[in-house]
């Protein structure tokens, strides 16, 4: 169990933020990068940071759509679905 | 630790509220494609001169094709939502075959007793939609919301004959409302669940 803890806490969704970010996108096909940062209440620097780290551990995808303008989206992939279902079940069996 | 386990219940409930309404957009998709399927073959026909008939068989293969495209959508984030919640089970292949066995036969057989036309629409997707609702129950013991639509949809089909408005209007109206309502009913219940 520590040793699952530990590598929980070293892994990209060992960060609150970045676990919040994979927990709110799960439910949703996909969100803009502004519905996120406004959901999460971050600054876009902030919001960007853990997008890139998040992204580089194949866990997000993000790419433009284009409207009347451009907008960043972004989505879960399907590592990202299998790297959270392993958080879950590290902190549920952390609290049972 | 108490804040861990109450952040993991909140989260699974709003896992759960999120599957239910992935399973409700099903509904609202024909309760939205029924009206716009019959409206705009109306509009085809006034001013294009094409066929009622004809645009409505062809605007429904295209709801059809698109709804599946939805369906498997819907599917994909239901599957992730209950692995992340460590409930993810395989699938029956008895229960997809009996899925899939549902709708042709309950069609052709509706077809056959009714000799087509608008009422066939309404009898084949009652009665399509309550077998649904008694493979849903052999195979995982739910199917209650599919059971409520086909039975208002078959209750609707008895005034058929004596309703002062086309047949056509009659039958969207119905599956509209008996869809809306299977909507409304199960995001309903997932709200106070």
């Amino acid at each position: 169990m520590i040793e699952e803890l530990a590598r929980l806490s070293k892994s990209p969704l060992g960060n609150p933020t970045r676990l919040a970010i994979a927990l709110y996108l799960l439910s949703r096909e996909r969100t803009t990068f502004t519905s996120l940062r406004k959901a999460l209440d971050l600054t876009p620097g902030n919001l960007e940071f853990h997008l890139k780290a998040l992204e580089e551990a194949g866990i997000v995808r993000t790419y433009y759509g284009f409207g009347k303008r451009p907008r960043k989206f972004v989505e879960l992939t399907e590592r990202g679905v299998d790297e959270l279902s392993e958080a879950l079940r590290i902190l549920r069996e952390v609290v049972e | 630790m108490e804040e861990i386990s109450e952040a993991l219940r909140a989260v699974e409930r709003e896992l759960n509220l999120a599957k239910k309404a992935y399973g409700a957009i099903i509904y609202l998709y024909w309760a939205v494609a029924f009206p716009v399927i019959y409206l705009a073959s109306s509009i085809l026909s006034a001013y294009i001169g094409v066929s009622l008939n004809s645009s409505i068989i062809l605007l429904s293969a295209l709801a059809i094709v698109l709804f599946i495209f939805e369906q498997q959508k819907a599917f994909k984030k239901v599957r992730e939502i209950e692995t992340a919640l460590g409930r993810k089970t395989s699938l029956n292949p008895l229960y997809l075959l009996a899925q899939s066995l549902v709708w042709p036969i309950v069609i052709v057989i509706a077809g056959v007793l009714t000799k087509g036309g608008w009422l066939s629409s309404l009898l084949g997707i009652g009665s399509g939609m309550l077998a649904l609702a008694v493979v849903d129950y052999a195979f995982h013991r739910e199917g209650w919301d599919r059971a409520v639509v086909g039975t208002i949809i078959l209750l609707l089909s008895v005034p058929y004959h004596r309703v002062p408005i086309t047949k056509g209007a009659y039958t969207t109206l119905s599956l509209s409302l008996a869809f809306g309502l299977g909507a409304y009913l199960v995001l309903r219940k997932a709200m106070r669940e």
